[in-house]
Parts: C-alpha cells; sequence; structure tokens
C-alpha cells in the first residue's frame, strides 16, 4: 500500500496481484466509489508502465507503487485518510463479490446446434431434421459441421465460405447420406416445404437439383404454369459442379431422387459446369434414364441436343425456358411459349439494359441478347458488387427501382428489361416501386422525344404471397410488357432493339456498367 | 465445442492454473511444460464471447456452469485439468483472410463508431470524476496517427504511437492494446504485409509493458489470429455482415474494448485505402 498527499487531499492505493477484472466491473466499482462521501476522484487500471504514466500525468500515482502489469491497482484520491481508507475497502470487497458473482447468467435462446436441437424438440415435439444455417461465412462451416455431426440437413444460406470447407463438409454429408445444400443456396423445397427463397409451386412427379437459385425458381414456376409439379427441389450451392467440388451434392440429390418413388421426371439446372463434371453428369443422366426416369440436364449456354431415344438418353436444354419445357412435356404437360409479341415487335432505337435482381435470370437473359448480337448491358444487380451494404434487390426493390428511373434520362438506352422474382424471402411488394419508377423514366424519355420500352418477365405464381396476377396487373398499368418467360423476354428485346453489332458480344462488353 | 486451431491445448494443460476469472472469460496457464500458443495461455469462453486465439469456446450453458466452479476454486488455488475441454472439439482457423472492403460498410461503422463515442460521453462509466487514465478517448485519437505511420512506412513514428499505446488505458486488455489489435485486424485484411510487419517489429519487445492476457492476444494478432469478435467487424467491413449489428456487439465487448479495436480496424482501413482522404480525427469529428 502507498499513499501521498496533495494539498488537501489524500491520495492512496491498494494493489491487487495477478487480479483481472473485465473493465465493466472495474468501471462499475469506480464510478460507485467516487460517490461516496469524501471521495474526490477513483482510478482502476491494470499497472501497465504506460497506465503508471498516465496516473502521474492526472496526479493519481503513489510516490511508490509495487505492481507490475498483471496486477491491478485501484487509486483513490479523498478528502481523509478515513474516507479513502473506506473506499478502498468498499472497492476491494466489491470486487471479490463480483468474481464470486461471476456465471450468474438469465436464461438463453439456443445459442448452439444441440442447443437448437433440445429446443425444436422441446417445443415442437419431433426432432429436427434440417438445420439452415445463415451466420457469416467465417463461421458457417463450423454450424454446418456440427449440424451434419448430429444428423441433420443442412441448408446453408452463407457465402464467402472456402472451397476447401465446401469440400470436406460436403464429403462429412456424403457418407451421413444428408444434405448439404450450399454454400449459397438460396432456395429448396423439401417435402412441399419451401426453403428460404422459393415459389409457391404445386407438387407434383419433377425432381430438381439446382446449382443455381433463381433458375431454379424460374423453372419451377414454369413447371407449375404448365400444369405440372414439383416432388422436390433441392439446392447445392453454385459451386457444386465446378472442378474442386466436383457435383458431390448433386450426385447424392439425384441418388434420392433416383430412389424417391414420387418422381418421375429429374432435372438438373446450373450454369455451366466444369467440362469434365458435365461429362460426368450428363453419363450419369443418361444412365438414369435408361433406367426408366427422365432427365434433363438444363446447362445454361450449352447447345439444345435431343436424344435419338428420349426414354433412354438425357435430353439438354440451354436456358431455364427450355428445361421446364422438356421436363413438363415428359410429365405430360408439355406448354408452348408464345412469342407473337416478338413477331410484331416495332423496333426501337437504343440499346438494351438488362437490369436484372435474379443471377441466373440475368445470365439467361445475356446469352439470348448476345446471341442476338443486339447491342446490350445486362446487369446482375443482386451481384456483392452493387450490394454492398445493401439489402438484396430481391428483398429491396428500391436500389433497382432507381436505376430504372435514371435510364429514362440516358439517351442511348432504348430498352430496358427486367425480371420481378416473387415468393418467400422476396420483397413483400416488388412491383410499385418498379412500376413508378418505370412511369418515371417513360416520362423523362418522352419529354426528350424518345421512345422507351420497359420488357419483363414475372418469375411467380398466384400462390405465392404477392400473387402472380395482382404483380402482373401493377407492371403492366406502368406500360410494361411482359412475356411468358424469362427468355421470351429477352427474345423481345433483341427483336425490338435496331442496334445490333455485327459480331459476337465479348463477356466484358456486356458486364460493363452504365 | 470449438479450439483454435493453430493453438489446440497440449498435454501441459492436465495441470493448469487459473489466471482469471471473468464474466466472459476464464484464463489457464500451464503450471509447467510447454504448450502449443507461444505465451502458453488458454482462454475458455461461451458462445457469447466467441472463440479467442489460443482458446476454447463452450456452449453458453456450458460455460455458465463452470463459472462459479472456477471461481470457487481460484480461491484455494487449485489446479485444473483442462486437456479434456478440448477433446473432440472442432478446429477453426482464426486467421483474417485478405478480402475487399467496401466504402459504404466501412462509412457505416464509422458512423455508428462516432455515435457510440459521443453517446457515451468522455468515459463509459457515465461519470466525469474518474481518473485519466480510465478514459480511452485520448488514445483512441492516437490510432489514425499509428495508421497513417504504419501505411507511410515511417518506423520511428510507429515506434513512437505503439510505445505510447502498448498498456495504456483501462481495462484487463487495455485500451492502446485493444486499438492496436484492431490495426493488425486490418493489415490482414487489406494484406499489407509491410504495415503490419512495423507495427509487429514495434510491439514485440514491449510486450512486457502490458498484462499477460493482451500479451497472449497481442502476439496472436502478430501471428494474424483474431478472436472471433474481431472476425464479426471484419465481416461488416466487408459488407457480409449489418454494420449496426456489428457495433451493437463490440458495445458488449468490456466496457470499451469492443470499440477500441473498432477504432484501431476502422483507422488502419481509411488510411490503407488508396486515393481516398485519411480517417477523420475523432476528437476533431466531437469538437465539430
Amino acid at each position: 500500500m502507498s499513499d501521498t498527499t496533495t494539498m488537501d487531499t489524500v491520495l492512496r492505493a491498494r494493489v491487487l496481484h495477478h487480479l483481472y477484472r473485465d473493465s465493466v466491473a472495474l468501471l462499475r466499482i469506480a464510478s460507485t466509489t467516487e460517490r461516496l462521501d469524501g471521495i474526490v476522484r477513483v482510478g482502476a487500471v491494470m499497472a501497465t508502465p504506460a497506465n503508471a504514466a498516465i496516473l502521474a500525468q492526472s496526479d493519481m500515482l503513489p510516490d511508490t507503487l509495487d505492481a507490475t502489469a498483471d496486477d491491478l491497482v485501484f487509486v483513490v484520491r479523498g478528502y481523509n485518510e478515513q474516507a479513502v481508507e473506506a473506499a478502498l475497502d468498499a472497492a476491494e470487497s466489491a470486487l471479490t463479490v463480483a468474481e464470486t458473482g461471476a456465471g450468474q447468467h438469465a436464461e438463453q435462446l439456443p445459442g448452439t446446434v444441440p442447443e437448437g436441437i433440445a429446443a425444436a424438440a422441446r417445443d415442437n415435439g419431433v426432432a429436427a431434421t434440417i438445420a439452415a444455417v445463415s451466420v457469416p461465412g467465417t463461421y458457417a462451416s463450423v454450424v454446418a459441421e456440427q449440424s451434419l455431426r448430429h444428423g441433420l440437413h443442412v441448408l446453408c444460406f452463407s457465402d464467402n465460405v472456402p472451397i476447401e470447407d465446401e469440400v470436406r463438409l460436403k464429403t462429412v454429408a456424403v457418407e451421413r447420406q444428408l444434405l448439404m445444400m450450399g454454400p449459397d443456396c438460396g432456395t429448396a423445397i423439401l417435402d412441399g416445404v419451401p426453403l428460404g427463397f422459393a415459389n409457391v409451386v404445386r407438387r407434383g412427379n419433377i425432381g430438381i437439383v439446382a446449382a443455381s437459385g433463381t433458375g431454379a425458381q424460374e423453372v419451377s414456376r414454369l413447371i407449375d404454369a404448365a400444369g405440372s409439379g414439383v416432388s422436390q427441389l433441392i439446392g447445392v450451392g453454385g459451386r457444386d459442379l465446378s472442378a474442386d467440388v466436383g457435383g458431390l451434392m448433386t450426385d447424392l440429390a439425384l441418388g434420392f431422387l433416383v430412389e424417391d418413388p414420387e418422381t418421375s421426371v429429374i432435372v438438373v439446372v446450373s450454369k455451366p459446369p466444369a467440362p469434365e463434371v458435365a461429362d460426368r453428369l450428363i453419363k450419369r443422366l443418361s444412365r438414369i434414364a435408361a433406367s426408366g426416369k427422365p432427365t434433363i440436364a438444363c446447362f445454361l449456354g450449352l447447345d439444345d441436343s435431343d436424344p435419338a431415344t428420349p426414354q433412354t438418353q438425357v435430353c439438354i436444354r440451354g436456358t431455364l425456358e427450355g428445361g421446364a419445357m422438356a421436363a413438363a412435356s415428359r410429365d405430360g404437360h408439355p406448354f408452348d411459349v408464345d412469342d407473337a409479341v416478338t413477331a410484331n415487335a416495332l423496333e426501337l432505337p437504343g440499346r438494351i439494359l438488362g437490369l436484372f435482381t435474379g443471377g441466373t435470370l440475368a445470365s439467361e437473359a445475356k446469352l439470348i441478347v448476345q446471341r442476338g448480337g443486339a447491342v446490350a448491358e445486362v446487369l446482375d444487380l443482386g451481384d456483392d458488387q452493387y450490394t454492398a451494404g445493401k439489402p438484396h434487390p430481391m428483398i429491396d426493390p428500391d436500389a433497382r427501382a432507381a436505376r430504372i428511373a435514371a435510364a429514362g434520362e440516358d439517351p442511348s438506352v432504348g430498352i430496358i428489361l427486367i425480371d420481378v422474382v416473387l415468393g418467400f424471402g422476396a420483397a413483400a411488394d416488388p412491383a410499385t416501386p418498379v412500376a413508378d419508377a418505370v412511369r418515371s423514366a417513360r416520362h423523362a424519355a418522352g419529354a426528350d422525344g424518345r421512345r422507351l420500352a420497359v420488357i419483363g418477365s414475372v418469375c411467380g405464381t398466384d400462390g405465392d404471397p404477392q400473387s402472380l396476377s395482382h404483380v402482373r396487373s401493377i407492371l403492366e398499368s406502368a406500360g410494361v410488357t411482359l412475356c411468358q418467360t424469362n427468355a421470351a423476354a429477352a427474345r423481345l428485346a433483341v427483336a425490338m432493339s435496331q442496334q445490333h453489332t455485327t459480331q459476337q458480344h465479348g463477356q466484358h462488353g456486356m458486364e460493363a456498367e452504365a | 465445442m470449438c479450439v483454435d486451431r493453430h493453438a489446440r491445448p497440449g498435454a501441459a494443460f492436465s495441470c493448469a492454473a487459473i489466471v482469471h476469472v471473468g464474466q466472459s472469460a476464464v484464463v489457464l496457464r500451464p503450471v509447467s511444460g510447454t504448450h502449443g500458443a507461444a505465451d502458453g495461455l488458454l482462454v475458455v469462453t461461451g458462445e457469447s464471447a466467441g472463440l479467442m486465439p489460443g482458446g476454447i469456446r463452450m456452449p453458453n450453458a456450458q460455460f455458465s456452469a463452470l463459472l462459479p466452479r472456477f471461481a470457487a476454486l481460484r480461491t484455494r488455488n487449485t489446479l485444473v485439468d483442462a486437456t479434456t475441454f478440448a477433446h473432440s472439439a472442432m478446429e477453426i482457423d482464426l486467421h483474417i483472410r485478405p478480402s475487399k472492403t467496401y466504402r459504404a460498410a466501412l462509412d457505416a461503422l464509422q458512423r455508428g463508431l462516432w455515435a457510440e463515442t459521443c453517446a457515451n460521453g468522455t468515459n463509459a462509466a457515465g461519470t466525469h470524476n474518474t481518473a485519466a487514465v480510465m478514459n480511452p478517448d485520448p488514445l483512441r485519437r492516437q490510432a489514425p496517427l499509428l495508421a497513417a505511420a504504419a501505411t507511410d512506412g515511417a518506423m520511428a513514428q510507429v515506434r513512437r504511437q505503439v510505445g505510447s499505446l502498448i498498456g495504456a488505458g483501462p481495462g484487463t486488455t487495455p485500451t492502446g492494446d485493444d486499438i492496436i489489435v484492431g490495426v493488425l485486424a486490418a493489415c490482414a485484411l487489406v494484406d499489407d504485409r509491410r504495415a503490419g510487419a512495423l507495427v509487429a517489429t514495434a510491439v514485440a519487445p514491449l510486450l512486457a509493458d502490458t498484462t499477460a492476457a493482451s500479451q497472449h492476444y497481442l502476439r496472436a494478432a502478430i501471428d494474424g489470429r483474431f478472436g472471433e469478435h474481431i472476425h464479426e467487424l471484419v465481416s461488416a467491413a466487408t459488407a457480409r455482415s449489418s454494420p449496426a449489428e456489428a457495433i451493437a456487439r463490440a458495445k458488449t465487448w468490456g466496457s470499451s474494448s469492443g470499440l477500441d479495436v473498432l477504432t484501431g480496424l476502422l483507422a488502419m482501413l481509411k488510411a490503407a485505402q488508396p486515393n481516398t482522404e485519411r480517417m477523420d480525427d475523432l476528437s476533431m469529428e466531437r469538437s465539430a
């Protein structure tokens, strides 16, 4: 113990060797101590050299202080020795109480997988079978692995999970015959229960394995519109068909669908897989088809290929629309897409500006306008570069609406191409902000003596919370030309565009931002 | 149960002494032998506090049950066997990987930090009389200076700033140390190895000037490993999670530790961004 007297006050210190206290507790105790009668100032810090120097600067350092950096020093300045000693006693007592009181916690919500399993059993009376993981990517692999090791299927919405972790997780899942959907998987429908972003589609006989969220939504809603239904929609994450992951989860999901008595047709939806993975996958799909379940490989960008013997070989389609048509047809509900409006389209000057919320829908549109040779710029506004610090445009439509309105001021734009995605997880009213923006854009273009066409499609069903017919009426009232499918909208845009290039557009040029 | 992948508790912890029992962590030290971590400390935490470098994280309920036991044991100088904690625990890599940060996210974090430091007045205890040594604000004002010196490669300036920050301020991990950890986290995030090496070089000879717990975290930071709570801030800075939620969580780490780390992190991220102005000095913003 040390003491120093300065003017009319007394300074004393108490050193508590090798004692740590959380700074919250220290500040609380210091503040309480300071309110005692006769006390001027209090300090409670670790006795590091730097803190000793700061104490000295504020006349709070005793002349001698026998303490090291791992010691807690409590210093009190007061008007008399008795008051200061009493304050130090009270502080030391409070520190002891604080320590023995550690561990008193209020009841908390489940914070771990085992706690969640226990809570589900307690609250619902049934054992959980699936864990939805949406924690930041840094932790997602740990939570997902815990879930798998507890026997749960996993839907992992989180992204930014290292690919080596994805391979490890999917290997564990395959060993245990569990679904590891994701990372970065936003869409699934299991036993009729939608998970993540999903449309309300009727149950039926078509099983979908999807490495693409909005791709799966477009295919499933077109199947529904055709009168068919979905048995299972299993998302696998956008990297599953990469060379690194090798289709681990697609293989497992296909196995489940082959065994599923409710599934009679199987579709795999993806952006183009790694070539070696695609080759192997197509061979497997052919074997499945030969065993009695027709299969469709819906890989964006591939050339359509109809097998010589449809019942024994895989059918390949390069658009989402084509994949849905092939699947519905094999399920006994063929449908055609009415392109009559395309045939009669008026041509407009100006380039096509695609403003999309769905990544795979943007890819499909980009593919079609590229093939059509139109001058176009197609943006996926759900990409990381546009969503930094903001919600995804499928959740918050305002950012996309602002771009639509701004496009009306751009004389180089003749056609705006859009998607509107409905279903669980999407915005409650995705149409009104778009409709308002379209009116604004068309008004601005008209004031400038230009015509501006807005073309799009709605990825949704009348069973969706937003209602397809209601959304269509809002958009059409604003002058949006709506097509039956996303691909049809892109074709119409190409047909209306007067600006065509003489050569194929490169990927870079298509993605340049306005 | 999770452990730091790069400092899994070894056999040495079959006989460990309790160093510290706090609301959010229990710190153990092996009585003899060696340990995977350079300084040999083991930080046991619950889910709420998150995994710390060289630590074990257990479910909240288990940690809550453990705390009173440890608190009682400590008064009798009893040794414990901590190796059983890590049995079958999953390993987590606590390294921060280089990633892109977003200006909008950094601005949102900066606004949140500013709002919190303004709202709390001159110290978190809500009183203006406690000794200056318990006020983190003067130390926080040094963060941009350290960041600028590290970015500019000015070793003498880095040494000066680190020398006045290390071990300075309130808390078991003093404010100055938390700021340095935040700066090192930012260096790892933007992959500025030169700046990180400068700060590490300045810190290493001064480690004895701070607490054992802080030495532990600083050593891990020099090695590129950071507690899960710092990963949450990084996640917000890279626009993978909500800045508001990250600020709210940071406020729960000690009275000022979370905000101190964030101060260092933001200062370095702002300084490291090319062609953008440096972060304004907090004190200047507050006096404006």
